[in-house]
């Protein structure tokens, strides 16, 4: 992987964006656990309904605590001189480098749960239908810097 | 944009007469009027009168053409057999009252640097398709269009899913005059260049002879889609087909089981024939007479036998180009051709116009994609083989396929289930040749991609169509030091993922990644006119060249500065140490919205060299430098055509009122960083020369 071979510096993210997951998983675990207690409810198996929906649920917040961990120290990002780095991925790796010249436009967003942790999310598109970068749980005021700096990068020197 | 730079050689080719357009081969078409033709040949700017930039209306067949896709619904219906002569007649009066409406309220224009079009019944709609984003022009004709002599005109650009212009009936020889304008953009040869005579109609690159695309049909992979219908409509009318099969068993016995498996032979053997019959005839009607030819410029392209399409790839839009082979094809020594352009409509059809070579034999596709590269190195290039990691970890999947299943034939059938781990044999062979059709080749600007086993793909990708480099692993690349590199290229949707080199060495993949990051910086950056005229900020010593410059150019329009100028932003064109042109970017006076709105004032090129995109380039590095200050917006008056063609609004669509100034409508730019906080009226001391 390139950050090991390369003296690529990348920056992580907001310290806060793991909470954020670490909600968010909890939350996604709802269904799932609501679902095993209805099927057990319903077609009666093996073992009780009760280990089904334990089983479920503990499965799942462990899922849940452990992924956003991993996920967060993967992630990674640096602005260099003429592009921008992107290290993201759990099981997949991916590391991608957009250089700004090539970027069509640059965009932030702030989902209901953003705000309610001061993130904010940036991203970016190239003329690829394959890329757009995007970066999860920046602060909300260092995701409008960074806007700003790659939307003054040259705007027209795009060709495809 | 255009590179003049990657091939010198070709200025020298180019012709500023309009081409000869080979590919067309719509016979039925009389030939355009000779004063048309003429004219046009002769001036190829101005744009002839037909085409001057006033709004216009599609040909009145549109209404024909349209009537005729309105039937189907009646056809329908009355197949259906719930016709009823009150509710069609009320059908037919609605869709006439909707047609003329439509036809009415449809207008187009071109402009100089934009096609425009006007739209909606009720809701209008007005779209604006700036030519140096055109990245395809196609000429369709359907029966319709036949039956009414007109043409329909489809334009690709990049930016959405779907057909951005679609003109649905043109007169013929409007149609052909207006792609040829629209290409134009951004492919014009220099002024400088050598005006030669036009060259005579290059041969056609390639020619479909009906045996071959009978070929292409038994070989193709709608042959499988079509297997798939054959047997999905054999569960429909499986009645029907059971009488057939209680005959057919009648008809030779089955008292014993040779007669049953003869029975099952005809009927399997009929669906598969059935399957080919159908693949040989779609192809057959997609590719008849299908012809590509190029010249300096484009790719041409025409096929279809009902309907018939003709297509316009200007060769600098050509993103990758990609060679494929089916296992069938691939043992025949057969081959196909795509081209991934930007912009298609998405769907099954984006395959049929992006195909260059429906079939051909593999020597010829390679030379094929050399040709449209302009490189002829690509055919001979040697392609490395990829680690044997690669082929290990390949095995590895046939081993736990193999183990996977056996256990799940012991599961159902017992002890016999355990044969199935003679599948090993097929599977390992299968990894063994999917290792096998994975290379990899970076010939000087040029990156090659092969891999697939089913259908073999040789990606050919030029190193400045990347739009971003991404290396990308799994834990079991990982283990084994391999890694995916992925080539982001514009492309259309449906038309395949972005091109990779699969299971290279980590190393390789670093290596490469940062390299192809800056290939692609750098080519994104390259001037479109290297020795030419660039734009830079004015210095002191400009300050009489610019004076002199001013005053060639509108002795009596010039307006004194205000004391904005001491902030005033200057930018020059510098030609070989001229100064031909030149830009102020001035603050609002008594600006209240602290420093987000700029002026753009005194836009001026020298009389001489006008009308060679100086203004354009101006106003573009106007707009860069003033993003690069944090300016939200940038307006500017006069010339609205002009600006409009650049990204600008009347300022009234952002929430801004003009001063009430002669010098023509006020126009606004909204820049990257906009945030809609800087709407607010601009000052009526405003002006603009």
């Amino acid at each position: 992987m390139v950050p090991d071979t390369q003296p690529l510096d990348l920056q992580p993210l907001d310290r806060r964006v793991r909470t954020l997951w670490w909600v968010v998983g909890a939350l996604s675990v709802v269904p799932p656990t609501v679902a095993a207690a209805i099927f057990g409810a319903l077609a009666p198996i093996g073992i009780g309904r009760d280990v089904l929906v334990a089983a479920v649920a503990v499965g799942g917040l462990v899922l849940a605590a452990v992924v956003p961990v991993i996920r967060y120290r993967r992630w990674g990002y640096m602005l260099r001189d003429r592009d921008f780095v992107i290290r993201k991925g759990v099981i997949w790796v991916t590391v991608s480098i957009i250089p700004y010249a090539r970027l069509q436009f640059v965009d932030t967003r702030q989902g209901p749960l953003d705000r309610l942790f001061g993130l904010s999310q940036l991203v970016v598109h190239t003329a690829s239908l394959g890329m757009s970068g995007r970066l999860p749980g920046l602060d909300a005021d260092v995701a409008e810097d960074l806007r700003e700096r790659l939307a003054a990068v040259e705007t027209d020197v795009v060709t495809v | 944009m255009s590179s003049p730079s990657e091939s010198p050689g070709r200025h020298t080719t180019s012709h500023p007469e309009t081409p000869p357009v080979p590919g067309e081969t719509f016979q039925q078409v009389p030939p355009p009027p000779a004063a048309t033709g003429r004219a046009f040949t002769q001036v190829p700017a101005p744009p002839p009168g037909a085409l001057a930039a006033v709004s216009q209306r599609l040909h009145p067949a549109a209404l024909g053409v349209w009537a005729l896709g309105g039937v189907r619904p009646l056809v329908l219906l009355i197949i259906a057999g719930s016709f009823n002569v009150y509710i069609a007649l009320a059908f037919v009066a609605l869709a006439a009252v909707g047609s003329v409406a439509r036809w009415m309220r449809f207008t187009w224009r071109l402009e100089p640097d934009a096609l425009v079009i006007d739209q909606g019944v009720v809701q209008r709609q007005r779209r604006v398709i700036p030519l140096e984003r055109i990245q395809s022009v196609e000429v369709v004709r359907k029966l319709g269009h036949r039956m009414f002599g007109v043409l329909e005109l489809r334009v690709e650009s990049i930016g959405s899913g779907g057909t951005e212009g679609q003109l649905d009936a043109l007169d013929p020889a409007l149609a052909r005059q207006l792609r040829r304008q629209l290409l134009r953009k951004g492919t014009e040869p220099p002024a400088t260049a050598d005006h030669r005579a036009p060259a005579a109609e290059p041969p056609a690159l390639v020619r479909m002879r009906p045996g071959q695309l009978v070929l292409a049909g038994i070989t193709g992979g709608r042959v499988g889609v079509f297997a798939a219908l054959v047997g999905f409509a054999s569960q429909v009318w499986g009645e029907r087909i059971g009488d057939a099969v209680d005959w057919l068993a009648g008809y030779v016995g089955t008292a014993d089981n040779g007669g049953v498996v003869t029975v099952a032979l005809i009927l399997g053997g009929g669906a598969i024939l059935v399957a080919f019959v159908l693949s040989v005839i779609a192809t057959t009607l997609t590719f008849w007479n299908f012809t590509l030819t190029r010249d300096d410029r484009n790719l041409y392209t025409s096929r279809g036998l009902l309907d018939q399409r003709s297509g316009t790839i200007p060769l600098h839009r050509v993103q990758s180009v990609r060679i494929e082979e089916n296992a069938v094809r691939r043992m025949l020594g057969l081959a196909a051709v795509k081209v991934e352009v930007a912009g298609q409509p998405g769907g099954g059809s984006v395959q049929e116009t992006a195909t260059v070579l429906p079939l051909g034999r593999r020597r010829t596709a390679a030379e094929l994609v050399g040709t449209i590269l302009d490189r002829d190195d690509v055919a001979e290039v040697p392609l490395e083989p990829m680690p044997t990691g690669a082929r290990d970890r390949r095995l590895v999947r046939a081993a736990v396929a193999t183990v996977a299943l056996t256990a799940g034939a012991v599961w159902w059938l017992g002890v016999p289930g355990s044969a199935a781990l003679l599948l090993a044999v097929p599977l390992s062979a299968l990894a063994v040749a999917a290792y096998r059709s994975l290379g990899h080749a970076a010939p000087e600007g040029l990156l090659l991609a092969r891999s697939g086993v089913m259908v073999r793909t040789t990606h050919v990708t030029r190193e400045r169509s990347l739009q971003a480099v991404a290396v990308t692993s799994t834990p079991f690349q990982r283990r084994r030091g391999l890694a995916t590199l992925v080539l982001h290229i514009a492309r259309s949707l449906g038309g395949g993922g972005d091109p990779e080199i699969i299971d290279v060495s980590t190393d390789h993949a670093d290596a490469e990644l940062l390299r192809l990051a800056r290939a692609s910086d750098e080519t994104a950056r390259r001037p479109s006119t290297p020795q030419g005229p660039t734009v830079r900020a004015a210095r002191p010593e400009d300050g009489p060249a610019v004076e002199a410059l001013v005053e060639a150019s509108r002795p009596a329009a010039v307006r004194p500065l205000g004391p904005e100028a001491d902030e005033a932003l200057s930018l020059v064109v510098d030609d070989g140490g001229d100064v031909v042109g030149h830009a102020l970017l001035v603050p609002l006076p008594g600006d209240a919205t602290g420093g987000k709105v700029r002026v753009l004032r005194r836009v001026v090129v020298h009389p001489d060299r006008r009308r060679q995109g100086l203004g354009t380039m101006l106003v573009k590095a106007s707009l860069s430098a003033a993003a690069q200050q944090g300016v939200h917006r940038v307006v500017a008056s006069g010339a609205p055509a002009f600006y409009r063609s650049l990204g600008f609004d009347p300022v009234e669509d952002h929430r801004m009122t003009a001063p009430n100034d002669p010098s023509g409508p006020w126009l606004v730019r909204l820049l990257p960083g906009d945030d809609g906080s800087a709407a607010d009226s601009l000052p009526s001391t405003v002006a603009s020369d």
